[in-house]
C-alpha cells in the first residue's frame, strides 16, 4: 500500500461570499495518477491553490505526510515536496534552457552567486531525471510549447517534487506531443511520484488516470478508480446534466448542395502541396492532421496570412486570389484562430467592442462619424444570438469564461456575414458543456447557408459536427471520408499510423 | 561556437565600429592615434557610466529617464555644499557627498514603481522634473565656476601622456578607471550572480519571476538605485572635466545613452541586453560624433547618421528573426 502524502479534511473556501470550495475531503497517496476534472468555474484552481498555499481555507485542515499545517505559505507547500506547473509554465523566454532549469534550485538554495558550470550540472541532472535530451544552450523562447512542458516538469522535479500539479498541460499540445507526455508521467509514476493532473479533456483523463476526482460547483461529485467509470457517467458528473452525443442526423442535402469554395491544387512551399477539396454550401468540413501535417498552413494560407504559391481558389464560381487578409476578408472568408487569448481577442478591451470591432467601419453616420446606437444594437443581437453570458457587454473580455470568450470571437466574424468560416480548433480549452453549445452553434451555421472548415485534432468534435473530414499528412490531403462512413476508433488510428 | 559568435548582435556592431574606423582613419590618419582614442575614452566615461545603469534597468524591464536629473542635482548639490563649508581638498569627498543622494534618488524611482505599481517611464519623468525643479529653487540656479582646488587639480591629472605630431598632447584621464570598475562591476553583476539572472528574469516574466521565489521588489530596489549611484558618479565626473557645476547639465541626454544601449542590442521591453553589447553600441555612437568630426561632415549630419545607425541596429535583429521562422513564427504553425 502507497503510503498517504496529502490529506485535506473539509475543506471551504469562499470569496467575497460565493463558495468556490464547499467541504473538499480527500487523500492523495504517492506514487499515483489523479486527474482532477470539472468545468470553468468548478473550483479547480482554488482547489490547486488551497494545496499548494496560495490560498488559505476558511475552514478544514491539511495534512502532509499525516501531518496537519496550519496557514501554511507557498514555500512550506514546496518544502512538502507540493510543485505545481501552471499553464503558462512561468518560465523565462530570454534565459536558456540549462537556466530556466537551474534558478529555481538556485534560489531555493539561497545562493548568491551563479556558476555556468553549476548551471549546467543541474541542468543535465533535471533532464536526466525524465530522459530528455534538449539543447541546454538553447533560448527557451525558440523551443516547442512541449519542450518547454517537459522542461517545466523537470524543473518541478529538481525540487524534490513528491506531487506535481499540472494545470491544464495539455491545452497547446497535439495528440503526438501529449502521447510524449504522459509517457513521462507514467515513468513518474514508476519513481513514487504522484501526479495531479487537472484537465476538462475526458479522453484524456480516462487515457492517463488511475483515479477520476470530479468537482462541479465547488463540491466534490466523483472520487473514485477510473476503471469504475466511463466516459459519460464523467460527462454527466461535471456537467450535472446529460449531454450525450444527441445522434445528429447529417442531411444529405450538402451532398448535391453548389460548390461554395473550390481549392485546387493549392501549394504554399514548406506547409502544404497540391491540396484540392470542395467545400459546398451549408457544409461543414473538417480537416484534419499530426503536428506539422499543414492543417494550420492550409487554413492560414486560405486567409492570406501565408499566401499560396500555386493553385487555384474558386469562389462561388469567381476566380478568387488572396494575398493578403484583406483580399480575404473583402470576399467574406473569417478565420477564428486556435488561440484566441493571443489572436483572437483584444483582452483589455470590452466585450463589446470585441465583438463590434471587424464591422464598425460600416456602421458610420452620414458624415463618417461612428453610429454608437448602430453598434450598440448589433452587439446586443449578436450577444443574444449566441447566448453570450455577461453581465454587461461594457466589461473586459477577459472577465469572461473560456466558453463565452470563444463566442465573443465567433460573433465578431458571424458579424460581418461571412460566406467561408474557418475554425482552428474551435473547442480548445473548454468544458464541456459549453463545447457541445458552441458545437450546436456551429451545426446551425451551417444550416444557414455558410460552408465551414472546422480544423482540429479532436476527434469526437470533428464527428460531432462534420459532413466530411479530410485527413492531412505532410502537407498532402492523405484521406477523405464521409461521415456516415467512419468510427471514432477508425479514425484515430488512421491519424496516429503516419 | 565561431558561427554562433558571428551570429550575435554584438558581432556584427564591432564589426560596423571597425568598418567605419578604417574608412574614417583612411581618410583622417590622426583618427588611428593614440591621442585621439584617449581623447575618446575621455569622451565616453560619463555616457559609458550612465550606460551601464540604463543597461541594467532596461533588462529588467524598465526604463529610466531620471539619471541626467540625478546626475546634475547631486553634483551640484556636493559642489555647492564643498563650496559653502570652504573645502580645498581631495576629490574623493564630492564622490562621497554626491552618491548617498544618488542612492536615495534612484530608490525613490525603486519605491514609486514598485509600491504603486505604475509604469517606470511616467514615474522617473515626473521624479526628473522634480528633481530639476527642486534644484532650481531651493539650491540654486547659476552655473558654479569657483570649484574647491581639489577639483580642478583632479581635471590636470592624467594617468598617461602621449605626444602626437598630428593631434598634440593628450592624456588618459584617471576617471576612465571609473568607467572601468563601473562596467566590471555591472558585468559580474549581471552575469555570475543570482540577483543579476533576477534582473534577467523579471524582465523576460515579471510573474514567473515573483513565483520561482525571487525577491522582485528587492531587485527593483538594486536596479534603480544603481542607476541613481552610476548617475551620481556621472555627475561628479561631468563637473570636473567642464570646471564648472550646472543644475541643467547633461539634460536631454537620457535618449541619447538609452539610444546607444538599445543599439547594442538590449531590448526596450527588457530581457535582453549585455554589457560589451551596451559598451559597443556606446563606443559606435562615439565614433559616429567624434570620427565625423575628423573628416569634416558637420554636426547636423552626424545626427542623422546616429539615427539611421538606431534603426538600422534596431531593425536588423527583428529582420533575422523573421528570416529565420520564414513563412511564419512556428507558434502560429500548430
Amino acid at each position: 500500500m502507497s503510503r498517504e502524502l496529502i490529506r485535506l479534511d473539509h475543506i471551504g473556501k469562499s470569496f467575497a461570499g460565493v463558495n468556490a470550495l464547499k467541504d473538499i475531503s480527500l487523500t492523495l497517496h504517492s506514487g499515483k495518477i489523479y486527474c482532477l476534472v470539472g468545468e470553468n468555474g468548478s473550483g479547480k484552481s482554488t482547489l490547486i491553490k488551497v494545496i499548494a498555499g496560495i490560498h488559505q481555507p476558511d475552514s478544514g485542515e491539511i495534512a502532509f505526510h499525516g501531518k496537519v499545517l496550519h496557514q501554511f505559505h507557498p514555500i512550506e507547500a514546496i518544502r512538502q515536496g507540493i510543485q505545481v506547473i501552471y499553464q503558462d509554465l512561468s518560465l523565462f523566454p530570454n534565459l536558456t534552457v540549462a537556466e530556466n532549469l537551474a534558478i529555481n534550485h538556485l534560489i531555493s538554495r539561497k545562493r548568491h552567486w551563479v556558476w555556468r558550470r553549476e548551471v549546467r550540472k543541474i541542468a543535465v541532472d533535471a533532464l536526466r531525471k525524465i530522459k530528455a535530451n534538449l539543447n541546454l544552450d538553447a533560448r527557451l523562447g525558440t523551443l516547442p510549447v512541449a519542450d518547454r512542458q517537459l522542461i517545466a516538469i523537470a524543473r518541478a522535479l529538481l525540487q524534490n517534487a513528491r506531487l506535481i500539479i499540472m494545470d491544464e498541460p495539455t491545452t497547446a499540445l497535439t495528440r503526438n506531443e501529449v502521447n510524449i507526455l504522459q509517457g513521462v508521467i507514467r515513468n513518474l509514476k514508476e519513481d513514487g511520484i504522484s501526479i495531479l493532473f487537472v484537465s476538462h479533456k475526458i479522453d484524456e483523463v480516462m487515457e492517463i488516470g488511475e483515479h477520476i476526482i470530479i468537482l462541479r460547483n465547488g463540491e466534490k461529485v466523483v472520487d473514485r478508480a477510473t476503471t469504475d467509470l466511463d466516459r459519460s457517467s464523467v460527462v454527466q458528473a461535471m456537467t450535472g446534466r446529460d449531454v450525450k452525443p444527441k445522434g445528429i442526423t447529417f442531411p444529405r442535402v450538402a451532398q448535391g448542395a453548389p460548390a461554395l469554395l473550390k481549392v485546387e491544387s493549392l501549394s504554399c512551399a514548406g506547409l502544404f502541396c497540391d491540396v484540392s477539396f470542395e467545400l459546398r454550401v451549408g457544409e461543414i468540413v473538417g480537416i484534419t492532421g499530426l503536428l506539422g501535417s499543414g492543417r494550420t498552413g492550409l487554413a492560414l494560407s486560405l486567409f492570406g496570412i501565408c499566401p499560396a504559391n500555386s493553385g487555384t481558389l474558386t469562389l462561388e464560381g469567381v476566380p478568387l486570389k488572396v494575398n493578403r487578409i484583406r483580399d480575404a476578408l473583402a470576399n467574406g472568408i473569417a478565420y477564428v484562430p486556435e488561440d484566441r487569448l493571443t489572436e483572437g481577442l483584444f483582452l483589455t478591451r470590452s466585450i463589446g467592442e470585441n465583438i463590434a470591432v471587424r464591422i464598425v467601419d460600416s456602421l458610420v453616420s452620414r458624415i463618417h462619424l461612428l453610429d454608437h446606437q448602430a453598434i450598440q444594437s448589433r452587439i446586443r443581437e449578436w450577444v443574444a444570438r449566441l447566448k453570450i453570458r455577461a453581465s454587461s457587454t461594457n466589461l473586459p473580455v477577459s472577465s469572461l469564461s473560456g466558453g463565452n470568450q470563444q463566442r465573443a470571437v465567433l460573433a465578431r466574424w458571424l458579424a460581418s456575414n461571412p460566406r467561408v468560416l474557418i475554425l482552428n480548433g474551435p473547442t480548445a480549452g473548454i468544458d464541456v458543456g459549453s463545447k457541445a453549445e458552441i458545437h450546436e452553434i456551429v451545426r446551425d451555421l451551417a444550416k444557414s447557408g455558410i460552408g465551414i472548415l472546422v480544423i482540429s485534432d479532436d476527434i469526437p468534435e470533428l464527428l460531432e459536427v462534420c459532413h466530411r473530414i479530410l485527413l492531412m499528412k505532410r502537407g498532402r490531403i492523405a484521406a477523405e471520408f464521409e461521415r456516415p462512413s467512419i468510427t471514432e476508433a477508425r479514425l484515430s488510428e488512421i491519424l496516429v499510423s503516419a | 561556437m565561431v558561427k554562433q559568435i558571428a551570429q550575435t548582435h554584438e558581432f556584427l556592431i564591432a564589426v560596423t565600429i571597425v568598418f567605419l574606423s578604417i574608412v574614417i582613419g583612411s581618410i583622417n590618419p590622426a583618427y588611428f592615434s593614440v591621442a585621439n582614442l584617449f581623447d575618446m575614452l575621455r569622451n565616453v566615461t560619463i555616457y559609458g557610466i550612465l550606460a551601464m545603469g540604463t543597461l541594467v534597468v532596461l533588462i529588467s524591464g524598465g526604463i529610466d529617464v531620471s539619471f541626467p536629473a540625478i546626475a546634475a542635482a547631486t553634483s551640484y548639490l556636493a559642489v555647492k555644499i564643498l563650496i559653502a563649508t570652504g573645502y580645498q581638498g581631495p576629490t574623493w569627498l564630492p564622490f562621497l557627498l554626491a552618491l548617498p543622494f544618488g542612492l536615495l534618488l534612484g530608490m525613490l524611482n525603486a519605491t514609486i514603481i514598485s509600491w504603486f505599481r505604475l509604469p517606470a517611464l511616467i514615474v522617473t519623468l515626473g521624479t526628473a522634473s522634480m528633481t530639476y525643479g527642486f534644484v532650481l529653487f531651493f539650491i540654486g540656479n547659476l552655473t558654479l565656476y569657483n570649484l574647491p582646488a581639489g577639483m580642478v587639480s583632479y581635471r590636470t591629472m592624467s594617468l598617461m601622456t602621449v605626444r602626437d605630431p598630428l593631434v598634440g598632447t593628450s592624456s588618459l584621464h584617471p576617471s576612465v578607471l571609473l568607467l572601468g570598475a563601473a562596467v566590471l562591476g555591472v558585468w559580474i553583476l549581471l552575469r555570475f550572480t543570482l540577483i543579476g539572472r533576477g534582473i534577467y528574469a523579471l524582465g523576460g516574466n515579471r510573474e514567473a519571476a515573483e513565483r520561482s521565489g525571487f525577491n522582485v521588489r528587492l531587485i527593483e530596489y538594486v536596479v534603480y538605485s544603481l542607476a541613481g549611484v552610476l548617475a551620481s558618479i556621472a555627475g561628479v565626473i561631468q563637473v570636473v572635466l567642464y570646471r564648472n557645476a550646472n543644475p541643467a547639465a547633461l539634460m536631454g541626454t537620457e535618449l541619447d545613452v538609452i539610444a546607444a544601449v538599445v543599439l547594442g542590442g538590449a531590448s526596450i521591453t527588457g530581457g535582453r541586453g549585455t554589457v560589451i553589447g551596451a559598451g559597443l553600441g556606446l563606443i559606435l555612437v562615439t565614433i559616429l560624433k567624434s570620427g565625423l568630426t575628423l573628416v569634416g561632415i558637420s554636426s547636423e549630419w552626424q545626427k542623422v547618421a546616429i539615427g539611421i545607425a538606431l534603426i538600422l541596429g534596431a531593425s536588423i535583429p527583428a529582420i533575422r528573426m523573421a528570416r529565420r521562422n520564414w513563412p511564419m513564427t512556428s507558434t502560429l504553425l500548430e
